[in-house]
C-alpha cells in the first residue's frame, strides 16, 4: 500500500467528562496517538463537541496546518456531523474526519476492564489515523426536484395526503388499484371516536365546512390526477426525479362518457357474491362497487362476464367497451407517498370460522350494521336470518398470538367496544360477551367506550376460549371458556363475532421489490426510525403513511397523512436537493463492461451504455458499495470506503 | 491448557453502519458488557465487506473475523446483507480448504435495536475462537 504524503494528522481525545476518562486512560491514549505516524498533533479534552473543544479543533487545524482530524469520542452516529461542521468552518471539506467510538464500542462496555479498554481504545485510535491519512475531499452536487407527487394508495391516508399536497399547489398523482377511492374506511359505516362515517375527511382552506370525500373535489381539482384499478409498474430514477410507470387495468366503461344510470346493471344477466358486502348479498358482473363510489362509474367485472354485450347495447352513452386493453402511463415526480394501508387476516380454520356460517369477523358485522348495508342496519344470523339474542366477541384473533402475529392490531379492542355499544343501544335486550385478554381503549375520547359498555351491561371475559363447538340442529354455537382466574366454563351464543388482526397487504413485497423499500420483520413497510422519522424510508424522497407501516385507527393515518404531506413538500417546496458524492464510482481505465455492477445495483443506479464502460449515476447512487465488490478488475470504488482506505484501518486495528 | 486461558484473541468484527454498528452502540449505552477482543471496523453495508478485507485481517493476524449486516429483509440497502452471507458462506469453505478453519469466520443478523443478539454474539464467538486457540498465521 503507498504511503500517503503530505499528510498531517490531529487527534483529539475526548474524556467525555468520566464516561471514558474513567475506564480509559486518556492521556495514555493521547501520548500513544502523538506518536503514530503522520500525527503532528494530538491531545486530550474534557469534552471534544463543547464549543471549548470544537474550538480546540479549530485553533489547532490553522496553527498546526492540520489536514487530517481524528476525533476519538462517542459514536460517529452522534457527533460526526458535529465534527464535520466543525473543521468545514475551520476551512477543511468535512470527509476529511475519522472517528473513533471509544465510548460506545469501548469505555461502556468494558466498564470493569480499564486495562484492556485502554489497549483496545489505542488500537481503534491506530485504526482511525491510519484511515484517516487516505481520506479523500468529497464534494457534493445540487439536483432540481420534480415539484410533483405521487400517492399511492387511495384509502383514507392516500386521498388526505393527495389533498394535502394539492393544497401546497403541487401536482399529484393518486394510483388506487380498486374501481374505486375511499378503501377500508368506505367499508365501516360509522367510526370512532366520533360516531360518523368513516369518509370523512377535513375541510380545506377558508372552507371550515365537514365535508365526506365525494365534496372534496378530488376528481376534478386541476391538480390531482386520480387513476383507478391501477398500479405501480415501474419506479426508475431518485429523490426529486422519479420516473413511474402507471399500469392500469381496463374498466371496459369510459370514465368521460358513463353517467351512473344503472342501465348496465339492470340487464346483466351475472350475479355474484358482493365482495364490498363480505358476500351478504350479489352484484352483477356489471356494477357501481357502491352507492357512493367515486368515481361513480360502473366497472365490469371481467373474470365474471360473459360478454353477452347486454348491457353494450343498452348503455344510452355508449361508454362500454368490453375490449378494452390495458393501458400505460408515465409521470414524472419529486417524491412519493405509500399509503396502501392494510388487509385483513382472514381466520381460516379458528374458532369455526369457514365452517360455522355463525361464526363472522368484526368487518362482516360492520357492514350489516351500516344503515346502507346489505341488511339495511340490521343484524341477523347468517344461517337462518334470526336477530342474534346472544353475541359473543372473541379479541385478539390473529393478533399477539405467536402461532400467527405477535403484534397487537390496536384498532380491533374499539371496534369492538364501538360494535357493542351501538348494538346495545339498538337491541337493548340483546346479551353481549367479550372474551378478552387485555382491553386497550387508549385514544383521546375512547375509554369512553368501554366505560358506556360496562354501564349497558356489556360482559367483559377475560382469559381463553379454548373450544367453540356448533349445534348443527340450531347452528348455535357453545364457547369453552377458560378464565384466567376461576374455573372453565362454556357458554352457548347466537352469533360469534371473531375480532381479526390487521395483517400487511399481500401484495406489499411485490410492491417494496417495485420500489426498493425495506420491510420490517412483521412484513409492513419499513419507515426509517419508528421515533425520529417515521414517514421517511431508507430511501430518501420516498415516504410512507398510515397502515401501510402498521395498523393504524382514522385520526391516526389521517394524522400522518397530513404529516407526510408536508413532510415531502419539504422537498419539494426547496426545489432541489443537494447530496454528497460518497458514492460509487468507476475507474474508466480498468472498466471492462461485463455489468456485473449494474446486476448487484439494488438502485439502478449503474448504466452499462454503447461505450460499454458503467457509468454511475451519482445522484440515485446510495453508497452501499455492493458494486465494488463484484467488480472483478477493481475498477469499481466507493468513495470514503476505498479499498485502501478499509484496509488501512484494518492494518491500524492489528498493528501493535 | 492454562496457555490457552491466558490467550487474547484478536477479533476483527464488520459492522453494517445501519444495523450491527447500531446494535453495538446500543450495547454500550446499554452498559451491557462483551469481551475487549472485539474491534469493529465501520462498513456502509455488509455487502461492502470484500474477500480481500477478511483475507487481509487474518494476514494481520487476526484470531477471527466477524461480519454482521442486518436483519433479512431489513437491509438499509435492499439485499446487501444477503449477498454478504453467500460470500462469507464460500469464504469459509475456502477457509477450510486452505487449512485455517472457516469456523474462524462468521456472518451475523441482527437489527440495530438487537443489543442483546450483539452481545450474545460477541461472547459466542470469542469463546469459540479462544477454543480453537491462536490463527495458524500467528504462530
Amino acid at each position: 500500500m503507498s504511503e500517503p504524503e503530505d499528510v498531517r494528522i490531529g487527534v483529539f481525545v475526548c474524556h467525555c467528562g468520566l464516561n471514558i476518562a474513567k475506564t480509559v486512560d486518556v492521556k495514555a491514549v493521547a501520548d500513544f496517538a502523538s506518536r503514530l505516524p503522520n500525527v503532528v498533533y494530538a491531545i486530550d479534552n474534557e469534552f471534544t463537541c463543547s464549543e471549548y473543544g470544537q474550538n480546540q479543533i479549530k485553533t489547532a487545524i490553522r496553527d498546526h496546518q492540520l489536514n487530517r482530524v481524528v476525533v476519538a469520542s462517542c459514536s460517529p452516529k452522534l457527533h460526526e456531523l458535529t465534527f464535520r461542521r466543525t473543521i468545514e468552518q475551520a476551512g477543511l471539506n468535512p470527509f476529511l474526519l475519522e472517528m473513533a467510538n471509544i465510548r460506545e464500542h469501548c469505555s461502556w462496555p468494558h466498564l470493569h476492564e480499564p486495562q484492556k479498554a485502554t489497549e483496545k481504545a489505542k488500537s481503534l485510535v491506530s485504526a482511525a489515523v491510519e484511515r484517516a491519512a487516505r481520506l479523500e475531499e468529497i464534494g457534493t452536487v445540487k439536483t432540481p426536484v420534480k415539484k410533483s407527487a405521487l400517492v399511492i394508495g387511495g384509502g383514507m391516508a392516500g386521498i388526505q395526503s393527495a389533498l394535502s399536497l394539492a393544497d401546497y399547489g403541487f401536482t399529484v398523482y393518486l394510483v388506487e388499484k380498486q374501481p374505486t377511492l375511499g378503501g377500508k374506511a368506505a367499508q365501516l359505516g360509522r367510526v370512532f371516536p366520533t360516531e360518523d362515517c368513516g369518509l370523512c375527511v377535513a375541510p380545506q382552506r377558508q372552507d371550515m365546512h365537514r365535508r365526506c370525500m365525494y365534496k372534496t373535489r378530488i376528481l376534478t381539482r386541476p391538480n390531482i390526477k386520480v387513476f383507478t384499478l391501477s398500479k405501480i409498474k415501474s419506479l426508475d430514477g431518485y429523490v426529486g426525479n422519479f420516473k413511474a410507470t402507471i399500469l392500469k387495468e381496463p374498466r371496459c366503461i369510459s370514465e368521460e362518457l358513463c353517467v351512473g344510470c344503472g342501465e348496465c346493471e339492470t340487464v346483466c344477466p351475472v350475479q355474484v357474491p358482493n365482495e364490498f358486502n363480505y358476500n351478504l348479498d350479489k352484484r352483477k358482473a356489471v356494477y357501481l362497487p357502491f352507492p357512493q363510489a367515486l368515481p361513480h362509474t360502473y366497472v365490469v367485472d371481467r373474470k365474471n362476464c360473459t360478454r353477452c354485450r347486454k348491457c353494450v347495447e343498452i348503455c344510452p352513452t355508449k361508454a362500454i367497451d368490453l375490449d378494452q386493453a390495458p393501458s400505460e402511463f408515465a409521470v414524472e415526480v419529486g417524491a412519493v407517498v405509500v399509503a396502501t394501508g392494510t388487509d385483513e387476516f382472514e381466520p381460516i380454520g379458528m374458532y369455526g370460522y369457514g365452517k360455522s356460517p355463525n361464526v363472522i369477523t368484526q368487518s362482516h358485522l360492520a357492514r350489516m350494521m351500516d344503515p346502507g348495508g346489505p341488511t339495511a342496519g340490521d343484524v341477523i344470523r347468517p344461517s337462518d336470518d334470526k336477530r342474534p339474542k346472544r353475541i359473543a366477541m372473541i379479541q385478539c384473533v390473529g393478533s399477539r398470538d405467536p402461532s400467527t402475529h405477535l403484534y397487537c392490531s390496536k384498532i380491533c379492542c374499539m371496534i369492538s367496544l364501538k360494535h357493542a355499544r351501538s348494538l346495545k343501544a339498538k337491541y337493548p335486550d340483546v346479551d353481549i360477551s367479550v372474551f378478552y385478554k387485555d382491553i386497550r381503549a387508549s385514544g383521546k375520547n375512547y375509554d369512553v367506550y368501554y366505560e358506556d359498555c360496562q354501564e349497558a351491561g356489556v360482559k367483559f371475559l377475560r382469559g381463553e376460549v379454548e373450544k367453540l363447538s356448533e349445534d348443527s340442529g340450531t347452528g348455535n354455537l357453545s364457547l369453552h371458556f377458560k378464565p384466567l382466574s376461576g374455573s372453565p366454563h362454556t357458554a352457548e351464543f347466537d352469533l360469534v363475532v371473531l375480532t381479526n388482526a390487521l395483517i400487511p397487504r399481500k401484495d406489499t413485497e411485490e410492491l417494496a421489490r417495485t420500489l426498493n423499500l425495506s420491510l420490517s420483520p412483521d412484513n409492513f413497510f419499513a419507515e426509517s426510525h419508528p421515533k425520529l422519522a417515521p414517514l421517511d424510508t431508507k430511501l430518501d424522497g420516498i415516504y410512507l403513511c398510515g397502515g401501510c407501516v402498521g395498523p393504524k385507527d382514522i385520526p391516526e393515518s389521517i394524522t400522518q397523512a397530513m404529516a407526510v404531506a408536508s413532510r415531502a413538500a419539504t422537498l419539494l417546496a426547496v426545489g432541489e436537493v443537494e447530496i454528497d458524492l460518497a458514492k460509487a464510482v468507476v475507474d474508466e481505465n480498468r472498466c471492462i463492461g461485463c455489468g456485473n455492477c449494474e446486476t448487484a445495483c439494488p438502485y439502478h443506479a449503474i448504466e452499462l451504455p454503447q461505450t460499454g464502460i458503467a457509468h454511475v449515476i451519482e445522484v440515485a447512487c446510495k453508497g452501499c458499495g455492493v458494486c465494488v465488490v463484484e467488480c472483478p478488475t477493481m475498477a469499481m470504488e466507493l468513495r470514503h470506503y476505498k479499498n485502501e482506505q478499509v484496509l488501512a484501518q484494518i492494518d491500524g486495528i492489528l498493528a501493535g | 491448557m492454562e496457555r490457552q486461558e491466558q490467550f487474547e484473541p484478536v477479533i476483527v468484527a464488520f459492522c453494517c453502519w445501519w444495523c450491527a454498528y447500531g446494535a453495538a452502540d446500543l450495547a454500550g449505552t446499554s452498559k451491557l458488557e462483551y469481551p475487549t477482543n472485539i474491534r469493529i471496523v465501520r462498513v456502509p453495508c455488509s455487502g461492502r465487506v470484500e474477500p480481500q478485507f477478511i483475507l487481509r485481517a487474518f494476514k494481520g493476524k487476526a484470531d477471527g473475523v466477524i461480519v454482521a449486516g442486518c436483519l433479512e429483509g431489513g437491509c438499509h440497502y435492499v439485499d446487501g446483507n444477503l449477498k454478504a452471507k453467500r460470500r462469507v458462506e464460500s469464504l469459509k469453505k475456502a477457509l477450510n480448504a486452505i487449512g485455517l478453519s472457516g469456523d474462524r469466520l462468521e456472518f451475523y443478523l441482527m437489527s440495530s435495536a438487537m443489543s442483546d443478539k450483539f452481545v450474545e454474539a460477541m461472547n459466542e464467538f470469542t469463546e469459540r475462537i479462544k477454543r480453537l486457540g491462536p490463527s495458524p498465521l500467528r504462530v
